[in-house]
């Protein structure tokens, strides 16, 4: 009897577990994309619902959106291939070369991963905007009528591809690492040169991680809100995002549009993975082993002090030069005086706003980070360790907002919440549902990749010599997985403490939160205020950037929104 | 204390792995579940031990019934008291030597002096002492797979576990450990479950062999009598080397029990050599004596075709007038390719087995 109850406890625990998780999918996950399918196909009047193309034909026959269309392909492809090149590049430079410093400098490139993209367009509009441009009021005052302007599609392209150019590079640096050296002296045995090994073996076998940096890239990119609002708005070079947000800002918002626009942001991510997928079927022969390797450094003589400067010249572009513009700027009474006060600084921040929505931030981040990390722990060990005929499938659903644009995601958590009358829309709570169903699939993922690396047979010995279920997960399982869950928290707490383009659609003034003060601050262009607070944005980026490494070292790719 | 299985099933889908397992694997003594990969050893002694359920049957450790399909009945693993040592080894990096030894006490709740105690009996007795404070991960394979036995000795369960627990070690160590475990068997006292593929592992180890075949038990019994009473062909050439002869003429009754073979040859056999129509002969390699070729009708003559040198003893296939016959001669080192030899052997050493 006492085994048919403690059978009984187990598997209600079990289904009820299951349920919740069945919810989390529903409610989270399919319901926001099932709301932009809807809202752009649907014509809905109460009482009457009916499919309609009219969303569809105002977007295809507006210039405005062929154009948003244009601009993000060409800004993400562009900002893509820049990144690609930098990114290679600089894989190469660090991991197969003897350029001086190299491993400092490879960690160093890693940080533009978590200066806020925001931040980083914010400081690129300090120094190269025209007539407030830093560098060019210097060139004005050497007398050179030439100027720099960075609010073109150059110039966007140019500062996103930048800021993308890590997760190229910490990608190709690990394909390069994983590669077994044997094969390029194989081809060396067998008579070729190292130009034409590398032509021949090294580059096919980088082709599909650079393949896989070159999509990720480009799928932040079309994603990007901040960035190109900041860099554009002043010529009105607007996105596809920048559509978006435009046609939430009417009134009444014109839900049928922004879901249409949406499902062109979604459409061109699927593209873009559906590529890669084509591009490398049949070409899984994965280089990375999990072993290192140590593979022969090319002696490039005189020629590392090029290597060594193109790499520094990058971190001073994405890294120092910002900081240091921003720190002026932040500390000029007003923009460009000349007259440099720390006291400015501190009197930026110290203000009410400043502290109510960094207060907002925190409370949403730090709920929405336990939470996505406690869900996602509990997928992840379903995904790897459950038994349940269906885990993959819940693998791909709870996957699925990856490939989503965050903007996207916002639009549709947007149009699930505004017509159901519970306390949802309008409170912290929407963004809260906003940023666990997007970004859950990163602890996933975190997790059930440091999870497969636990030999199940660990926590079957602990059930063996004695322990229950829970007692086995707890004292074995969990110590073990512990630092990737700490790391996937952190990761999303970054993610969340930053996160501009789903917050812009969902807030409202209760429920301000910091990033969304910082893109109020550059509406109404109090250039020194903007500084501070995106000062203060990277001061807690690279913060969570060193938090991330003691837990874990490897590099971790993120993605910025 | 024995463990009964009593027509144990498990099927993956539509995959079955077990069809019906009975077998007692007897108290105080090593049985050894012997078998190809995916022939449901392991699945059987992981049902045993509570980490699969089985689709239908019952399981008796002792006097308790574990499982049970009818009335519906599964005691949860860590209420079973079996201890086990896991191919893997299964030692818990983030805790010490002693951390992982104590945990079966610690999870019993023992005081903390009796767990002190046993733990360092443990490590004394695996070999291990003064080592209780190293990382487990700083040990080699070897001492974890000691680590691993300690575990189980510390463990009050009556039934040790074992899941292929040396194919981890290097040759070496892994004969070594044999002669350990069936000594620390003795001196334990405990009903024990060996499972591996390794046929040489499993009759220096066992006291009874369970050899497995696509999740049936095809037969059972002390390692001798399975190594020199197969019943089927499978069990005389997964059990060791053998020479199958299937064209013979039985010429029974008369002058005796003999065997005609290639026309000629005439072996005399014992009357229980368990000769059934559509039997095969099997000679085992090492059983034919090998001497000069004296013509005569009780001796197989051929030319040695190949010598494998071994050392200890000489490996040679012979070709005769039935074919390419394999033979093993202690010493032996004096033969040339291409010398005629005469094969005999001693009716005794003739046995009959089932085609399958």
């Amino acid at each position: 009897m006492r085994g048919q109850a403690q059978r009984f406890g187990a598997s209600f625990v079990a289904n009820s577990g299951l349920t919740l998780i069945w919810g989390f999918i529903a409610i989270l996950i399919a319901a926001p994309l099932a709301a932009i399918l809807y809202h752009a196909f649907v014509q809905g009047q109460p009482g009457s619902i009916r499919l309609t193309t009219d969303h569809i034909t105002q977007v295809l026959s507006g210039a405005i959106y062929w154009n948003a269309l244009r601009n993000t392909l060409v800004v993400a492809g562009g900002a893509a291939i820049l990144a690609g090149g930098l990114g290679a590049t600089f894989a190469w430079i660090f991991v197969r070369t003897n350029t001086p410093l190299r491993s400092v400098l490879e960690r160093a490139s890693e940080m533009p991963i978590f200066i806020p993209p925001f931040v980083g367009a914010v400081a690129w509009v300090l120094l190269l905007a025209p007539r407030i441009g830093l560098l060019n009021r210097l060139l004005l005052r050497a007398g050179i009528a030439w100027q720099f302007d960075i609010s073109t599609l150059t110039g966007m392209l140019c500062v996103i591809g930048i800021y993308l150019a890590p997760y190229v590079m910490l990608i190709v640096a690990a394909a390069l690492r994983g590669m077994d050296p044997s094969l390029e002296e194989a081809a060396q045995v067998c008579g070729l040169g190292i130009v034409a090994a590398s032509i021949k073996v090294t580059f096919p076998l980088l082709a599909p991680a650079f393949t896989s940096g070159l999509v990720l890239a480009f799928t932040i990119a079309i994603g990007l809100f901040g960035t190109p609002i900041v860099l554009g708005w002043s010529h009105q070079i607007l996105l596809l995002t920048s559509r978006i947000w435009i046609s939430s800002q009417a009134v009444p918002p014109d839900y049928g549009v922004m879901a249409v626009l949406c499902f062109y942001l979604i459409g061109i991510a699927s593209i873009a993975a559906a590529l890669q997928r084509r591009a490398l079927a049949g070409r899984s022969y994965t280089t990375i082993t999990g072993r290192g390797f140590r593979s022969h450094l090319l002696e490039l003589g005189a020629w590392r002090w090029l290597t060594f400067t193109a790499a520094a010249l990058y971190l001073i572009m994405t890294v120092l030069a910002p900081v240091v513009v921003l720190l002026l700027a932040a500390m000029s009474t007003y923009t460009w005086s000349g007259v440099v006060l720390l006291r400015n600084l501190w009197n930026n921040l110290a203000s009410e706003d400043v502290w109510l929505t960094m207060r907002t931030s925190l409370i949403i981040s730090v709920l929405s980070a336990t939470l996505a990390t406690l869900a996602g722990t509990g997928i992840a060990w379903i995904v790897v360790r459950g038994r349940v005929w269906f885990r993959s499938f819940i693998e791909q659903f709870v996957l699925l907002p990856i490939a989503v644009p965050g903007i996207a995601f916002g639009v549709g958590v947007m149009l699930v919440w505004v017509g159901i009358p519970l306390p949802v829309y309008g409170t912290m709570l929407i963004i809260i549902f906003a940023f666990i169903g997007r970004f859950t699939a990163y602890a996933v993922r975190s997790i059930s990749a440091s999870l497969v690396q636990v030999h199940p047979e660990l926590e079957e010995s602990a059930r063996i010599f004695g322990l229950g279920p829970l007692r086995a997960f707890l004292r074995i399982t969990l110590p073990l997985i512990l630092p990737s869950i700490v790391a996937g928290w952190l990761l999303l707490f970054s993610f969340f403490i930053t996160e501009l383009s789903i917050v812009i659609l969902l807030y409202t003034a209760s429920t301000r939160t910091f990033s969304v003060l910082s893109f109020e601050v550059w509406n109404v262009g109090d250039f020194s205020r903007l500084a501070s607070l995106s000062l203060l944005q990277l001061v807690i980026g690279l913060l969570i950037a060193s938090g991330i490494r003691i837990f874990l070292r490897p590099g971790i790719v993120q993605e910025p929104t | 204390m024995s463990i009964i299985v009593e027509n144990l099933c498990k099927s993956f889908g539509a995959h079955v792995v077990l069809e019906s397992i009975s077998a007692i694997f007897p108290s105080r003594s090593i049985s050894v579940l012997l078998g190809a990969s995916g022939c449901g050893k392991t699945t059987t002694l992981r049902c045993i031990a509570g980490l699969e359920t089985p689709s239908s049957g019952r399981i008796r450790l002792g006097d308790r019934i574990v499982y049970e399909s009818q009335p519906r009945r599964s005691v949860p693993v860590e209420k079973r008291q079996v201890s086990m040592v896991f191919q893997s080894y299964a030692i818990w990096p983030h805790m010490t030597v002693f951390q992982n030894i104590s945990l079966p006490l610690r999870a019993a709740r023992r005081p903390r002096q009796e767990i002190a105690r046993r733990v360092s009996d443990a490590l004394e007795m695996v070999g291990l002492a003064g080592l209780g404070d190293r990382s487990a991960t700083q040990l080699s394979g070897g001492q974890q797979q000691r680590v691993a036995l300690a575990r189980c000795i510390v463990s009050e369960a009556e039934f040790i576990l074992m899941d292929e627990p040396l194919s981890n070690l290097d040759a070496r160590l892994r004969i070594a450990m044999r002669s350990e475990i069936r000594e620390l068997q003795r001196r334990l006292g405990r009903t024990i479950l060996f499972v591996t593929h390794d046929q040489e592992e499993a009759m220096s180890i066992a006291d009874t062999i369970f050899l497995f075949r696509a999740g049936r038990i095809l037969q059972s019994g002390p390692p001798e009598l399975v190594y020199q009473q197969p019943q089927t062909r499978y069990a005389a050439e997964f059990l060791g080397r053998a020479n199958i002869i299937a064209e013979f003429e039985w010429c029974g009754e008369g002058s005796g029990h003999a065997v005609r073979l290639g026309g000629t040859t005439i072996f005399h056999v014992t009357t229980d050599a368990g000769f059934v129509p559509g039997r095969l002969m099997c000679i085992r390699p090492e059983k034919w004596r090998i001497s000069a070729p004296p013509h005569d009708p009780s001796s197989l003559e051929g030319k040695i075709r190949s010598i494998g040198y071994m050392g200890d003893r000489c490996e040679y296939v012979i070709d005769t007038q039935i074919g390419a016959i394999s033979a093993v001669e202690l010493g032996g080192h004096n033969r040339r390719i291409g010398e005629s030899v005469a094969l005999s052997v001693a009716p005794t050493d003739i046995i009959f087995v089932a085609s399958d």
